[in-house]
């Protein structure tokens, strides 16, 4: 990313777009995917929703997950591609503080705009 | 077309990478991951060649060129490197032994498309950019060549 544009997006609290990489959370979303997130309170992001949060395994990257529970300790989240991938089953809840913020509009690589599926179970 | 054009600015919006991989074992790989960086390679060095300065007394216009041409090389950086890396997974990772006996120069490919990556940091040769592409489609053939698997070659910008 641009050194401005990064800089443009710490100041306004963001980023708020990220390019998706991998497959965890197919069907929803695939590689080359981007996200628009809404960096609200993680005590208002429903269950269902995605989030993009810091990785508490490793504060270098960023994780795409779905919530699935709201723990005390923070957002329980999991892979939409149960089979594969890390989440809240291997390392437990995120704590709030890593939650970057709830995805708001899933912008396909093949050029879509949508709004990502809600799912609570 | 709208679509297109869609698909087009979606690929050149910066945007940091939230991962839907994991480190872990999961052996989940996919050559599209170096493809799609490879892609914005090869745009970001046509977009250099297309940046022209028409009047260079013109301080705004100046002043618009430089931030475009940061941006095109920063992007350009960054794209090539994250191509390293996703060849490099793919090649250490998911490639096995059997795999070499079936493609004996598999090893002679990656370690063309790792320089070539690194050819497309240093300069802005579209030739470079193009064999990139080119060499990300080889492994993506091979790659889902050993799983029994006919994946079409798409590309994301056409």
């Amino acid at each position: 990313m641009p050194v401005a544009a990064a800089a443009l997006a710490r100041a306004v609290g963001g980023p708020f777009w990220f390019r998706v990489r991998g497959r965890s959370m197919l069907p929803t979303l695939e590689g080359g995917d981007a996200v628009l997130i809404w960096p609200r309170s993680p005590r208002r992001i429903p269950v269902g929703a995605l989030v993009v949060a810091d990785d508490p395994e490793d504060p270098g990257r960023t994780l795409v997950k779905r919530v699935r529970a709201v723990a005390d300790s923070g957002l329980v989240v999991c892979a939409d591609n149960h089979s594969e991938g890390r989440d809240s089953r291997h390392f437990g809840p995120i704590p709030p503080h890593r939650i970057r913020g709830q995805v708001l509009l899933v912008w396909s690589h093949s050029g879509t705009i949508r709004l990502p599926p809600l799912q609570r179970s | 077309m709208l679509r297109r054009i869609s698909a087009h600015l979606q690929s050149t919006i910066p945007a940091p990478v939230a991962d839907a991989h994991c480190d872990g074992p999961c052996g989940i790989y996919d050559p599209a991951s170096a493809r799609i960086a490879a892609e914005a390679v090869r745009s970001m060095t046509k977009k250099l060649h297309a940046l022209h300065i028409h009047d260079p007394n013109n301080a705004s216009e100046v002043l618009a060129y430089n931030n475009s041409l940061s941006r095109y090389v920063a992007i350009k950086e960054e794209e090539a490197e994250t191509t390293k890396r996703q060849l490099l997974i793919l090649w250490t990772d998911y490639f096995k032994p059997q795999h070499l006996e079936a493609y004996p120069d598999l090893h002679d490919i990656f370690w063309k498309a790792a320089k070539l990556c690194s050819a497309c940091k240093v300069g802005v040769s579209i030739d470079d950019a193009n064999a990139l592409v080119a060499t990300c489609q080889k492994i993506h053939d091979i790659f889902w060549a050993t799983k029994n698997r006919d994946v079409k070659w798409e590309l994301a910008g056409g």
